[in-house]
């Protein structure tokens, strides 16, 4: 007769912990990576009486989440490639706003500089033109500076926001390897630590907007989580960690490492893909860097076409032209972390064949590799002076050991915020040809030419065409990663749709839910009411 | 197909749809306001690409027709200073006419010879043209001294060959200027040494000088005269180019306004069916919001 206190209470406890986990859920309707809980109910082990087996009651054999490893994997996968290519398309944005600007543009300053070259053909001698000619060279000049400086800004931007990204990876990683410890301790055949679990996946596709992630589920019910091309970030309980290595000159490339097992650290910057990360490397490297080094080129090209036309004429005093531009130079940055001690030189040799390519070198075990940053071309190559189209480099023999310092050689890169006027004095512009008197105009035509004469990259572009291929390449860049980041996004709110619905909490549910168990609680409490009724009917026969 | 949703997926989705509702009107109102379509190069990066290079034909055009008009201004002041010089040269050969008649006495020839000199000197005057920025326009590319100077009597060109080439098109040049040799001839046969020598012939009484530089006056003037042809024949390349180029003109603002222009119309159809749909997402929400079990329990 006790059994039916016993299937009585039984039901109540496991309607009451039915109840709390409706409660746990609403409770937690509005929380972030949440996943629903759901009492999975079985009947308690039957007493066999006589010959007849009876039912002792309920239990509760599970608290189950609702999950689905499928979906969450979509989700993380589509959280980073959204992330890769937010960021990247945001990016492209910004360099072809600068570029393609009306009023902030080069093309618009270009124009005028050439407006007023004519207007001084028109009239040579007149000192108001040239004078007007100065002041549009000297805002072309500062044109080019303030596209290339906002493009650095830029680049310094996607620098401090790799820097957080760091840290914010770096932290998640902990978080996993300490939600791996305590699931792994945790778990049980009785039941997951649900709630743990719902946090770690949660911290995987945060980490997964960051950076692409591959996981790996371990029986003990740790994952795994390796970057990159398979670079472990968390084993087990324990991660790695990432560090970012700032540019020497404060706009170049930065440089991630990866601590290993062993204590040591290698370099993954060019083997990390996908998340914002991804997308801040690329950006980096493939939008602003290339936009520098194109309109640096254009930078270089004018100031050496420029004025070598410019000093075949003569001035209004009858002198040779000087320098219209100043003369760049080619810049070269060593890494912070290098360790040797001599460097890595190079000279422009002739502006009208540079390329606009940037060049890395790199001191091997293997010896002395050579990479184009642009292409991606690499090869070995001997200590000495390197000749490449329009520059040579000069690299040095490094003391035996000197093994991974690295250089950055960037003929064009950065050379437009550099670019300035050399000329002062509005008589010294040699409009004139050489030998000729001051009426003539022939070497302004001259250089009125060069604006669309093939001058540049060996012979193929003129001043027109290579910022007008720079702008028409941003811009079809910028379109794809626009629409690339709207379908991105599309397809993750597509799959965060799938999972949500899966693993979201309902009210409707809840409060459905809520009253079959407070029924069935209410029920239970009769069943105990009606053992109490029998018990005090069997009291009661019993005392007469 | 979705069985079920969540509580915060239907708030979400209901969110969703009124933010792509406001984003999708804004834009529409923003192209409305402006009449543009592309209103950051980001609207479409590679229309906004094609409107910075027609924009810099358009700029570049713009010089070209201030090019065309300082060409015409030039050739129209060297045109009128050849056509007053060409009048006068016919004065002279109608002098020189009649002081071939021997009828005249010398006292009559002396005052043709002093009209004569009148002419010489006021083509003089005429072969130094100074334009409004004060280059002598027949003295080639030496403007800032007069091109032809009077020694005593010998009448010296000190200007060069120079022209005065303009760009009035992409690939087109015209040269607005003429050289004074050109036009006024030089030594002997230039202008100014046949009038000296026929006001000396008027002078001197000397019928055969006269009858000379009537001839050499003949060739002056037929110089002169194919000087003003060439001329005319420049201005006229300059005003044909002038036609080509509002032509241009007019094809590229057409190009430019395909590429960023808004179509009013579709615009503002565009916009009612938007702030429709605004409407509709927002009344669907205030609608389904407290649809809850819970309300009934």
């Amino acid at each position: 007769m006790a059994s039916i206190y016993d299937v009585g209470s039984s039901a109540l406890t496991s309607m009451q912990r039915a109840i709390a986990t409706t409660g746990h859920n609403i409770a937690n309707v509005n929380t972030e990576g949440y996943s629903r809980q759901e009492v999975v109910l079985g009947t308690r082990s039957p007493e066999k009486v006589g010959q007849v087996e009876i039912g002792t009651g309920v239990e509760v054999s599970n608290i189950r989440r609702a999950h689905d490893s499928f979906l969450m994997r979509d989700v993380q996968t589509r959280s980073g490639s959204n992330g890769y290519f937010q960021l990247y398309a945001k990016t492209a944005q910004n360099v072809d706003s600068l570029l393609a600007d009306p009023s902030t543009g080069i093309a618009p300053a270009m124009n005028k500089f050439f407006a007023a070259m004519e207007a001084v053909a028109a009239n040579p001698s007149s000192s108001p033109e040239r004078q007007v000619l100065l002041s549009e060279a000297e805002m072309l000049t500062q044109r080019f500076n303030y596209v290339d400086t906002r493009l650095s800004e830029f680049a310094g931007e996607l620098n401090t926001r790799m820097a957080n990204m760091t840290d914010d990876i770096n932290a998640l990683a902990s978080d996993i390897a300490q939600l791996n410890a305590s699931i792994v301790s945790l778990n049980s055949a009785r039941g997951a630590p649900n709630d743990l679990l719902d946090q770690r996946d949660q911290a995987i596709t945060e980490l997964s907007k960051l950076i692409g992630v591959q996981t790996t589920k371990q029986d003990d019910g740790a994952i795994n989580v390796s970057i990159g091309k398979g670079q472990r970030l968390v084993i087990g309980n324990s991660a790695e960690q990432l560090r970012m290595v700032l540019p020497a000159a404060g706009d170049g490339p930065s440089r991630l490492f990866l601590s290993v097992p062993s204590g040591a650290e290698s370099e993954v910057t060019s083997k990390l893909t996908g998340g914002e990360l991804g997308g801040v490397l690329d950006a980096g490297a493939k939008l602003i860097n290339k936009a520098r080094r194109e309109v640096g080129l254009l930078a270089l090209g004018m100031t050496e076409t420029f004025n070598r036309q410019h000093s075949q004429g003569s001035d209004l005093n009858g002198d040779q032209g000087e320098a219209f531009f100043q003369n760049l130079e080619a810049a070269v940055a060593g890494s912070r972390d290098n360790s040797g001690l001599v460097a890595v030189t190079a000279t422009i040799t002739q502006e009208q064949n540079l390329t606009g390519d940037g060049y890395s070198i790199r001191y091997e075990e293997a010896g002395i590799r050579l990479t184009n940053l642009s292409s991606g071309e690499t090869r070995l190559v001997d200590a000495g002076v390197l000749e490449l189209p329009g520059f040579s480099i000069n690299v040095p023999e490094q003391a035996d050991g000197v093994v991974g310092d690295i250089f950055f050689v960037e003929p064009t890169l950065g050379a437009a915020s550099s670019m300035s006027l050399a000329l002062t004095d509005p008589s010294k512009i040699a409009a004139a040809n050489e030998g000729s008197a001051v009426g003539d105009n022939r070497n302004m035509l001259s250089l009125i030419e060069l604006r669309d004469v093939k001058t540049l990259r060996a012979g193929t572009q003129s001043y027109t065409s290579l910022y007008g291929t720079t702008l028409s390449g941003i811009a079809v860049e910028t379109r794809s990663a626009i629409s690339n980041a709207e379908t991105e996004q599309t397809l993750l709110r597509s799959a965060e749709d799938r999972l949500e619905g899966l693993r979201g909490v309902n009210l409707d549910e809840e409060a459905t839910n809520l009253i079959r168990y407070q029924q069935a609680y209410q029920a239970a409490a009769q069943v105990i009411s009606v053992a109490n009724d029998i018990f005090d009917t069997l009291l009661m026969a019993a005392r007469r | 197909m979705i069985g079920r949703m969540s509580s915060a997926q239907m708030h979400q989705g209901s969110l969703n749809v009124i933010f792509d509702a406001q984003a999708r009107l804004q834009k529409t109102q923003e192209a409305l306001a402006t009449g543009k379509k592309v209103n950051e190069a980001s609207d479409d990066p590679v229309a906004s690409a094609q409107i910075t290079a027609v924009r810099a034909e358009l700029s570049r055009l713009e010089v070209m027709q201030k090019n065309v008009n300082s060409a015409y201004d030039e050739l129209a002041m060297t045109e009128s200073a050849l056509s007053s010089a060409e009048d006068l040269i016919s004065r002279a050969r109608e002098i020189s006419v009649q002081g071939a008649n021997s009828v005249l006495g010398p006292e009559d020839r002396a005052i043709l010879a002093a009209e004569v000199e009148a002419i010489r000197d006021q083509l003089f005057k005429l072969a130094n043209t100074q334009s409004s920025m004060g280059d002598y326009i027949f003295a080639g590319h030496a403007i800032d001294r007069p091109a032809f100077a009077n020694n005593d009597g010998n009448y010296e060109f000190q200007g060069d060959e120079g022209q005065r080439v303009l760009n009035i098109a992409t690939g087109v040049t015209v040269n607005v200027r003429s050289v004074g040799t050109d036009v006024f001839g030089e030594g002997e046969t230039g202008i100014f040494a046949v009038l000296q020598n026929l006001a000396g012939g008027l002078r001197a009484d000397d019928d055969e000088i006269i009858q000379r530089s009537m001839t050499r006056i003949d060739d002056s003037q037929q110089v002169m005269l194919e000087g003003i042809a060439n001329l005319g024949s420049r201005m006229g390349l300059v005003e044909d180019q002038q036609l080509l180029n509002e032509a241009f003109n007019v094809q590229l603002k057409e190009s430019l306004s395909g590429l960023e222009d808004i179509d009013y119309a579709k615009a503002i159809s565009d916009m009612n069916l938007q702030m429709v749909a605004l409407q509709a997402a927002q009344q669907t929400y205030s609608q389904t919001r407290d649809l809850n079990l819970f309300n009934y329990l």
